[in-house]
């Protein structure tokens, strides 16, 4: 993200909400998104981050707010008058229509020539690969073909934003990861602003350049995924991206006191508050290895599960107040110096602790 | 297994059959008899009554008045019933069965019922003179919940996500419904307004109450049935069976109407 980039978003959105009756299913949304970026919507089913895709494409009307693309008001205009395009879910494919009419039906409704409509059409089933299908009827093609031509279908319009509504989900694993790959190369190839929604959280990792993250509504934190996944700000974001152990504790004067029984200094308003601390940011050192270098915080306890997974085991340590501590990547050589049932000693950087709003 | 009630079950199935079919075969066989009388031994093939028919004024008059009813019958109640049909797949299943039931009230009734109400509606209410428009009202009501119901059982598998797509992808609501809805239910709309056709042309209760003067096929077929047993009504009846019954499979046929 470049200064230009936030100074000059490609869509913005204020104070957008969409209530149905009684229930407020996306509430006060405030958003930037940056030109040319790649952004996916994360959160899990039913935390409005559909409607919200659905309000910037114009399928569904904000209750309050206002949605900008390119300087432009567009919160009430019908979606056939918007800049953006979709990739919907469940592909919506014109089944009475070939694939060259398919992704021709846009720019036949706009009326573009003859020879330009063919030059565009055959451009994008060449970037989804699917050169050579075009009179195919729809279908006769496999799922992952059929959502690759609902994407040349959207891509051919050359929108100012592509909107991508769990375009995958109805994939399997392998042919998922594919399309990932293969969006992402279309994304450096076509350019433009990619907006993805998914409620899986690999999948918003390997697409997106920026992460927003998605609950009952409302955003609880944008930003690139390297930074959410590190420094989540909420209990919830914490705990939907990755794997995360939570210490309570209270803090005086800047000193917190942790229940598991450490002691660390982090400034902060007085009172009872909630620290997390990633599987994988802690070590494992078996009893009699020395134990932690200065400066890392330690705690000791009992191997109570020690899961081999590969290249990476797993561990899970109880502490004798009964308190958990979950420690991943455990590298595959030092698996053999530990056994359930064990004692042995967790360590980490004082700075892999991060504070968590409940 | 049980050679006794298989047999007997095949004599009373045998003789239901005939006992339902028989009158139509009676009709068709005594329109290309000779002889005037309807009772055998038949006396010889004949196109007699067919002549006889074809040169009578009345039924000529009768076969007019039938196609100018059957025909807007038809067409109208394919556009309000395919409306009806849309704008209950916007609604919920919860919303949308009871509004097509109560829709359908008219075809579930006795039609002496509705025939008598549509005519002291049309008389003492909405002072409507009686006459074909008034027929094709009646018809109207008969056919229309038919084609709300041939075109919502084809809308329940249309994929509403292709609409959509169609509107962001710079469809209007109208070009929507032309290019994409359209041609998907195409032969459902034509195979519906084939049924409407159908039970409009035969339709008699409804019509003889709102007619006033005139006739149409039925009625024609009811008033000859009255003065004279003429076999030329056998003819009228087999073309009537033919019409109907091969529209009705032209529309199950675009329709896919499996059982």
């Amino acid at each position: 993200m470049n200064a230009t980039a936030t100074d000059d978003p490609i869509l913005r959105l204020a104070g957008v909400g969409r209530r149905y009756g009684q229930t407020d299913v996306v509430k006060d949304i405030e958003l930037a998104i940056p030109r040319g970026s790649f952004t996916s919507i994360l959160g899990p089913s039913g935390c409005g981050k559909s409607t919200l895709l659905r309000m910037i494409g114009g399928l569904t009307l904000p209750t309050s707010g206002s949605i900008e693309i390119d300087g432009e008001d567009v919160t009430y205009l019908p979606p056939q008058k918007r800049p953006t395009n979709t990739v919907f879910q469940s592909h919506g494919l014109f089944a009475h229509m070939s694939v060259r009419e398919n992704v021709a039906f846009g720019l036949s409704l706009a009326r573009r020539p003859r020879s330009e409509i063919d030059d565009r059409v055959s451009d994008a089933l060449k970037l989804v690969r699917l050169d050579g299908f075009e009179n195919r009827p729809v279908d006769r093609l496999s799922g992952g073909q059929q959502q690759r031509v609902a994407l040349a279908r959207a891509l051919v319009m050359r929108p100012k934003i592509l909107l991508l509504d769990e375009p995958l989900s109805a994939l399997d694993l392998k042919l998922r990861q594919a399309m990932q790959e293969e969006l992402r190369a279309i994304h450096q190839d076509a350019g433009g602003t990619f907006i993805f929604v998914t409620h899986d959280q690999a999948e918003a990792f390997a697409l997106g350049d920026r992460l927003i993250v998605m609950n009952e509504g409302r955003i609880e934190q944008a930003g690139p995924p390297g930074d959410v996944y590190a420094r989540p700000r909420s209990l919830f974001v914490a705990d939907f991206v990755g794997d995360a152990n939570f210490f309570t504790g209270m803090r005086s004067n800047g000193r917190i006191d942790l229940d598991i029984g450490i002691c660390l200094d982090l400034p902060g308003p007085d009172g009872s508050l909630q620290l997390m601390l990633r599987p994988e940011a802690a070590r494992l050192h078996a009893a009699g290895d020395g134990g932690p270098e200065d400066g890392r915080l330690g705690v000791e306890g009992k191997i109570k599960e020690i899961v081999d997974l590969g290249p990476f085991a797993h561990c899970i340590l109880e502490l004798d107040g009964g308190y958990r501590i979950e420690i991943a990547g455990i590298p595959r050589t030092m698996v053999d110096a530990f056994a359930a049932g064990n004692r042995a000693t967790a360590s980490w950087p004082e700075a892999a602790m991060v504070e968590v709003a409940p | 297994m049980r050679p006794f009630g298989a047999i007997l079950w095949f004599i009373v199935i045998t003789m239901l059959v005939l006992f339902m079919l028989g009158p139509l075969a009676i009709v068709v066989v005594f329109s290309f008899n000779s002889g005037a009388l309807v009772s055998l031994p038949l006396t010889g093939f004949s196109l007699d009554w067919y002549r006889a028919l074809f040169s009578s004024a009345e039924f000529w008059a009768a076969f007019q008045n039938s196609l100018a009813v059957a025909v807007p019958t038809a067409l109208l109640a394919t556009v309000t019933g395919t409306m009806t049909a849309l704008a209950l797949t916007r609604k919920s299943a919860a919303a949308s069965v009871p509004l097509l039931t109560a829709l359908s009230v008219p075809i579930m009734i006795p039609p002496l019922v509705v025939a008598i109400g549509l005519v002291v509606l049309y008389v003492r209410w909405l002072s409507v003179p009686l006459g074909l428009g008034a027929v094709i009202g009646g018809h109207l009501l008969l056919t229309q919940p038919l084609v709300a119901l041939v075109v919502s059982a084809r809308m329940a598998s249309f994929d509403r996500v292709a609409l959509e797509a169609a509107r962001d992808l710079g469809a209007s609501p109208w070009q929507a419904f032309r290019h994409v809805t359209l041609p998907q239910i195409r032969a459902a709309l034509v195979g519906a307004a084939l049924l409407a056709f159908a039970i409009s042309l035969d339709e008699f209760i409804i019509t003889i109450f709102t007619i006033g003067s005139g006739n149409t096929l039925s009625t024609f077929v009811w008033g000859k049935m009255r003065t004279s047993l003429d076999p030329s009504i056998n003819a009228i009846a087999t073309l009537l069976l033919v019409i109907t019954i091969g529209s009705t499979a032209i529309a199950l046929r675009m329709t896919r109407y499996r059982g």
